[in-house]
């Protein structure tokens, strides 16, 4: 383990140039990884005066960098079905541990014919990705989303995956991607890379999980490209180790008439950074995002949202929840842009937070940039306490005010995970929501 | 469609009505700022020496300072060395007895403003104080405010006559050092005025302020303080306008006021700068500093503004909610038309237990206007109970015009009650249809519905302005109907 920002960038050098990063056989990578690079060493992390990052601070991360893994890690059988909530569901899985991926313990074998689900590298060797055009999400270059992490993740990508599907093609079952974080301190630089072709519906669950009590790093950027007509449940679950950073970038670009639905739950993790960016490029495309953190203990937990209507007849729908607890801070950054030619846009941003002790904070800021007058916008924040009417209430039912506490929190959060159409899935969300609340709620 | 768009080209072709220029003598600097000017705009004004001080650190803060570039604003550089930092009307005798010694030509221009000192001093009702360029000219009523105590009066007179009270207060809100323009008007501001309600006094009347640029390639640079001490009540009110000219001119103001205990400052603003032409050629660069303290407990800070003009309005006036159950409120119309550009809004900072405040912005956006709204809700920790509510919408008038919301709320304790709203939306093709059935033409349709949308705010204006302020809103947007 390293301690300073300058040992961080020589090392981060040192594995570009001295060892094999996995994939260096094609060269565009190579190039690509090296122009990222140097663009990372111009402007190194993002810093409090950005505004995008003013209320997260890098300090802690960029001072304690971990090393990074190229070799399968293991992880016993059995605990690995324990951590898996889905495991007698039969989804398809993809497991990384510690950051690479694991083929034994992944089930992939009953995915429908044409659907290409591969390890990332896996698919740039065999030229399932075969040029930087076609690896690169251009459209949101020089936006939010490319700030240092998402640049570094490039030039040191070592795993993630790929997931292609064919037109017309739905994957019945949801597709479960678990990212688990055990034994040892590590960094991983992961890259996804989703294709929906026209007409195609999946649902992924890109799943963080920690077992052991350590601090370790996960920097994850997720391409999602939808054609015409594609759909695409997306759920992620951030329950890392509390002395864990999550940095994730998620960056959708939608074809006519598609469907983006993001849902995001954090709970774990000492810095959680989540931008999710939509871009809503063509006709009659729609995005819903929706999301839900807790933040407890000294956590910091910040979701960025960029929503750009670009096209005609586009509409978004945001809605976060927030509880931040105990010395927890949460951030919630949503900005909704309508371009000039973009007509008849609807778009609508909801922000609700809870506030539950004197040393938590909560930041929200609902942006909207508005450049045409054939839209209807609308956005709303608010912070409070739990209603006091509503404990009253169940004080006089005898539900002690313990009690009544949890179920109004956890009431506050079902509303969003209630909006979820998988079943299974509601139930497990609400279970890890439950556990982390009622851990939470004392007097 | 057509025969609407012609008819909202007419409406927002018409020309700024003030846009006249009064010539006069005028006595004032060569353009450029070093440290020589300072202590000659401070010679000029008779200073003490700790107003010189004040200045020369304020200056030697400025240099050290960049432009801030964040606001949702374009504009060229502004080279600080081309503006003229002092320029006052020249005058026979070294001070002003009554009305009659001002000059004439003075007088007239503002009773074209609709503005008559004179009629003014006959008929109760409004006491003035008329800034012209850099100075005051004339303050009315001051006699009949005396009686009751009331200090009303020029910036530079309340240096002379009661230093003690700008050694105090100065600088005790906006410090020099708060940012790029307010270092800038500190260095160099040459006038302005100064209020002063003593204890449990309810002022009998309006205050008012009318600020007048004339000369070109000058900044205005005016400072306004006003005190009210313990349990009194003020209403102030605030005008603005210039000449027509291609070159852009700049106005870098600083609002202080500090309410002490039960206090209640009521602020009110019309500005209507020259916006510039239709092309976005020249126009006023608005950047101002406001800040109100509620110092004292149970205190009150209003501000209302209707912000018409100016080609750039870059302002955020801010209360600091510093007493127990202090109350801050923000009542804005911010209308921008043509090349126009607004980035205005708020800060209310929670300090004091059961602190309240309200904010409703109302922007509308034309022509190929960006108006923005951007506030902050700070709610620090010991602030318990501290309740906001926030309501910011907008109307977009054409296709080519922006609107912008960037709210920032901060909240650091659990007592608090924070609620924001914001919708964006154009006038909708039923409401105007209905008029129509109605017999009420597109144009008078459209003025009907943004006045509709700007009464919660047009209201909080006293009587008088209520009624320049909507006949401004229908002035400044006729023919922007869409």
């Amino acid at each position: 383990m390293k301690s300073n920002t300058a040992d961080s960038f020589s090392y981060y050098r040192h594995l570009l140039t001295e060892t094999a990063l996995p994939g260096q056989e094609a060269a565009w990578l190579a190039s690509l990884r090296q122009r990222e690079f140097d663009r990372f060493l111009q402007n190194g992390f993002p810093s409090r005066k950005q505004e995008d990052w003013k209320y997260t601070s890098t300090a802690a991360l960029a001072n304690t960098a971990f090393e990074i893994n190229l070799q399968t890690q293991p992880l016993d059988k059995n605990r690995y079905e324990k951590t898996n909530p889905f495991i007698r569901l039969e989804y398809h899985t993809m497991v990384f541990v510690n950051g690479i991926f694991n083929k034994t313990l992944s089930h992939l074998d009953n995915l429908p014919k044409g659907v290409v689900l591969k390890e990332i590298i896996q698919a740039i060797l065999s030229n399932e990705i075969s040029s930087e055009a076609q690896f690169e999400n251009n459209a949101h270059r020089g936006k939010p989303s490319c700030h240092g992490f998402s640049t570094l993740n490039i030039a040191l990508m070592q795993s993630g995956f790929y997931l292609a599907v064919p037109e017309n093609c739905t994957i019945e079952k949801p597709i479960h991607v678990m990212y688990i974080a055990c034994d040892t301190p590590y960094e991983a630089h992961l890259h996804n890379h989703i294709v929906m072709e026209k007409g195609s519906h999946a649902h992924l669950i890109e799943h963080y999980i920690g077992l052991d009590k350590m601090s370790y790093f996960n920097n994850v950027i997720s391409d999602i490209f939808l054609k015409e007509e594609a759909l695409l449940n997306h759920c992620k679950i951030t329950a890392e180790s509390e002395d864990a950073f999550h940095i994730a970038t998620t960056r959708t670009t939608q074809g006519r008439s598609s469907t983006f639905k993001s849902y995001s739950f954090a709970s774990g993790g000492k810095l959680i950074r989540s931008d999710t960016h939509t871009l809503l490029k063509e006709k009659e495309s729609e995005a819903l995002l929706q999301g839900v953190f807790i933040a407890k203990n000294q956590q910091h937990i910040d979701h960025h949202t960029y929503i750009e209507h670009a096209s005609e007849h586009t509409r978004s729908r945001e809605w976060y929840k927030g509880i931040a607890h105990d010395k927890g801070r949460g951030v919630f950054n949503g900005r909704v842009r309508v371009e000039k030619g973009a007509i008849g846009t609807s778009a609508e941003q909801r922000s609700n937070n809870l506030l539950l002790s004197r040393e938590a904070e909560i930041d929200t800021k609902p942006e909207l940039e508005i450049f045409n007058d054939d839209v209807r916008c609308a956005h709303g924040a608010t912070v409070g306490y739990l209603d006091e009417e509503a404990l009253f209430y169940c004080a006089t039912r005898g539900i002690p005010l313990k009690e009544a506490r949890f179920l109004l929190t956890f009431a506050f959060v079902k509303e969003v995970v209630d909006t979820l159409e998988n079943p299974h899935l509601r139930s497990i969300l609400m279970y890890i929501m439950q556990s982390v609340l009622e851990d939470q709620i004392q007097c | 469609m057509d025969n609407r768009n012609t008819q909202i080209n007419q409406f927002l072709n018409k020309e700024y009505e003030h846009g006249f220029v009064t010539s006069l003598e005028s006595d004032a600097l060569a353009p450029g700022l070093n440290e020589d000017v300072i202590r000659t705009i401070s010679a000029k004004k008779n200073e003490p020496d700790f107003m010189l001080q004040w200045r020369l650190k304020a200056y030697r803060h400025w240099v050290t300072m960049t432009e801030p570039a964040w606001a949702h604003v374009h504009y060229p550089p502004i080279s600080y060395q081309d503006i003229v930092y002092y320029s006052a009307p020249k005058q026979k005798k070294e001070a002003l007895k009554s009305l009659d010694e001002v000059d004439p030509e003075l007088l007239r221009t503002y009773e074209k403003l609709g503005i008559s000192l004179k009629e003014q001093e006959r008929l109760a009702g409004v006491a003035v104080d008329a800034v012209f360029d850099s100075v005051s000219v004339a303050t009315t009523f001051k006699e009949k405010l005396k009686e009751k105590g009331i200090i009303f009066c020029s910036f530079s007179d309340a240096v002379q006559n009661h230093p003690e009270l700008i050694k105090q207060y100065l600088g005790s809100v906006v410090p020099y050092r708060d940012n790029f323009f307010a270092a800038l008007n500190a260095a160099v501001f040459t006038d302005g005025s100064f209020v002063y309600i003593p204890k449990g006094v309810r002022c009998p009347m309006e205050l008012s302020t009318y600020f007048r640029i004339n000369a070109a390639n000058t900044g205005q640079f005016e400072r306004t303080l006003i005190i009210a001490d313990v349990g009194s009540y003020v209403s102030y009110l605030e005008g603005c306008t210039a000449p027509m000219r291609d070159e852009n001119q700049l106005h870098a103001a600083v609002v202080e006021l500090i309410a002490l205990e039960k206090a209640e400052i009521k602020y009110s603003t019309v500005q209507n700068w020259y916006p510039g032409d239709k092309d976005g050629k020249g126009g006023i660069y608005n950047f101002v500093t406001k800040r109100g303290a509620c110092r004292g407990d149970h205190s009150k800070i209003s501000w209302t503004q209707i912000e018409t003009g100016s080609a750039i309005t870059w302002k955020y006036p801010s209360v600091l909610l510093q007493g127990d159950n202090s109350i801050g409120e923000f009542y804005s119309v911010a209308l921008t038309n043509h090349h126009q550009q607004a980035d205005t809004g708020t800060k209310m900072y929670h300090i004091g237990k059961n602190t309240k405040s309200t904010i409703i912005s109302k922007g509308i956006s034309a022509g190929q206007a960006q108006n923005a709204y951007r506030g902050l809700v700070s709610v620090l920790k010991g602030a318990q109970n501290a309740r906001n509510y926030t309501q910011c919408d907008s109307l977009l008038l054409g296709p080519d015009c922006g609107a912008h919301t960037f709210p920032y709320i901060e909240v650091k304790n659990p007592t608090a009650q924070i609620e924001h709203e914001a919708s964006t939306s154009k006038i909708s093709e039923e409401q105007l249809f209905y008029c129509q059935q109605r017999g009420i033409n597109t144009e008078d349709a459209v003025s009907m519905i943004v006045n509709g949308f700007c009464k919660q705010v047009i209201k909080q204006l006293p009587m008088e302005f209520a009624v320049e302020a909507q006949k401004l809103l229908g002035l400044s947007l006729e023919g922007s109907v869409g």
